[in-house]
């Protein structure tokens, strides 16, 4: 019988011959053996014992399988993690009726600030910032104008927003320029700064910081916001009401002060040292109620009017991007959340794939090391024997 | 997988397997019994997709015989280290030969070899299984696996011209 093997050339021939001619009997006691498992197999299966688990190495596919699930389930925590606001904004639709407006709201201050309402109604944002609203795109973008009123009526708050606005031709700069000024004292406010500059007929900025009364300061956004396009928008609400209040108290207190210090002088005799020193003491009292006036005033001033900083850019005309919208009805729409929702897996993927490759290709790297190793090993073992 | 088929079938190649590689016929019919008792535990595991019955069975009766070899060598360890001398190999060298039907020469040739010859030469020799499925069942390329034969065979032809000039 020739052996198929190239490598073997007919140099063996005789001794391949020889060994393939050489019978091997198989032993007795060996087929006995066989024909007991052979008569084992066919006889109805036993009621099997309860299994036990079973380490056994994990098969290629299994492998395979738990990558791609592996790989799917960082695609999916991706995505959830980087969930744009509007569809948190449409989970929200079913909150009570106060919060409603702010569902529709695009921005995440409006968001933030529905829910500090919806919360506690009645008490004060405190100092906390409202975080800062995400930079719009596009003209669909629902500016701030549109999220509830942030003032409060009948708390002391101190109002500060930065609007910036797009506009597509110089006269037009020039144009809302002057327009945030007329509507600033229309609304009974005032500018504080001016600045404006138009370097070519390409670029050109124009940056004014305005204040305007707290209670009228939904107008202004409303009139700024309609001067162009609107690139960014932030505000900030500080509660002052604690600081009147305290100051209040203080001044109470220095009255009592003041009316008691009163009293004594009248009673001190005229002329005498304690006369004197009462007398200093009433012009302390007198001064620190008086700066105390002052800080509460200065504090119930500054609530009274939003600081609004404008800015307005020259920028050449963009293309309108495609419109952002969070019904999730028609057939529209489910295409463009289903485009997005791959684009997020896909994304995720990539990233998956990038922080996970290196880990892969050590584990590949030690598989195929063991191997090497295993079989060395074996065929160290067998040559030694 | 009708087992009592692919038993009576396969059954003496794998003892001839194992009869050539360890060299020692009560070695080799013990190991062959033990590698039937375990592919009738595990005959519902049998892919035949990646190899067939009777390559899985030799895969079966290698791993059995490397077993048996550790076990032999770590033995050897432990008793060398207590004993502090040097212990005698398990090899049946004066018992029976491989087969009858070999000529002295050629039996203490084989005998000479290591297992990984033997190995390699009762695979593709004495069963004539395929370069294909040699080389899969040790681990290695077919051109690795054809290599290692022509080499085996090589040091068995020596090994028996020198036996015959003795």
């Amino acid at each position: 019988v020739p052996v198929h093997d190239p490598l073997v050339d007919s140099r063996f021939a005789d001794l391949v011959a020889e060994l393939r001619s050489a019978r091997v009997a198989t032993p007795p006691a060996l087929e006995a053996r066989v024909e007991a498992l052979v008569a084992a197999a066919s006889a109805p299966p036993a009621p099997r014992p309860a299994r036990r688990l079973r380490l056994r190495p994990p098969s290629r596919r299994v492998v395979v399988a738990t990558l791609v699930v592996a790989l799917g389930a960082a695609g999916a925590a991706l995505v959830l993690a980087n969930r744009p606001s509007g569809s948190r904004s449409t989970s929200r639709a079913a909150a009570p009726p106060r919060t409603t407006t702010v569902a529709k709201a695009a921005t995440a201050l409006g968001e933030a600030v529905g829910v500090a309402r919806t919360a506690a109604p009645t008490e004060a944002l405190g100092a906390a910032q409202v975080p800062t609203a995400p930079t719009p795109k596009g003209p669909s973008y629902e500016p701030l104008l549109k999220a509830p009123p942030l003032t409060s009526g009948s708390r002391y708050q101190d109002y500060s927003g930065d609007l910036r606005v797009a506009v597509s031709s110089a006269d037009a700069l020039a144009a809302a320029t002057a327009r945030v000024v007329a509507t600033t004292r229309r609304l009974g406010g005032y500018v504080l700064a001016v600045d404006y500059g138009q370097a070519t007929a390409a670029g050109g900025s124009s940056s004014l910081d305005v204040r305007v009364p707290i209670a009228r300061v939904q107008e202004a956004l409303a009139a700024f916001s309609a001067l162009g396009r609107l690139e960014a928008e932030h505000a900030r609400v500080v509660d002052v009401q604690g600081t009147v209040d305290a100051l209040a108290a203080r001044i109470a207190a220095q009255r009592v002060a003041v009316a008691k210090l009163r009293a004594q002088v009248a009673q001190a005799a005229p002329g005498s040292v304690d006369r004197a020193t009462l007398g200093v003491r009433l012009a302390e009292a007198h001064a620190a109620l008086a700066r105390s006036r002052r800080q509460r005033a200065s504090a119930i001033g500054a609530a009274s009017y939003a600081a609004l900083h404008v800015g307005v850019d020259l920028a050449r005309a963009k293309r309108p991007q495609a419109t952002v919208t969070h019904r999730t009805n028609g057939v529209g729409g489910s295409a463009r959340h289903a485009l997005s929702l791959l684009r997020r897996l896909g994304e995720g993927t990539v990233f998956a794939a990038i922080v996970l490759a290196p880990f892969a290709l050590v584990a590949a790297a030690a598989v195929v090391a063991w191997r090497v190793l295993r079989r060395r090993r074996e065929q160290h073992l067998l040559e030694h024997v | 997988m009708d087992f009592a088929d692919v038993a009576r079938r396969h059954a003496g190649d794998v003892y001839r397997f194992l009869l050539y590689v360890t060299g020692d016929r009560a070695l080799a019919e013990d190991l062959a019994g033990d590698v039937m008792e375990r592919a009738f535990r595990s005959r519902d595991r049998f892919d035949p997709g990646r190899a067939s019955q009777r390559a899985w069975l030799l895969a079966m009766a290698r791993s059995m015989a490397l077993d048996h070899y550790r076990r032999e060598q770590r033995r050897r360890r432990s008793e060398r280290a207590r004993a502090d001398v040097d212990v005698a190999d398990a090899s049946s060298a004066d018992g029976p030969g491989i087969s009858d039907d070999l000529g002295a020469a050629l039996e203490s040739g084989l005998r000479a070899l290591s297992a990984a010859d033997r190995e390699v030469i009762a695979l593709r020799v004495v069963l004539d299984l395929d370069a294909r499925s040699a080389a899969r069942l040790l681990g290695i390329s077919e051109s690795a696996c054809s290599t290692r034969l022509s080499r085996a065979l090589g040091r068995l032809e020596q090994e028996v011209r020198a036996g015959a000039c003795a």
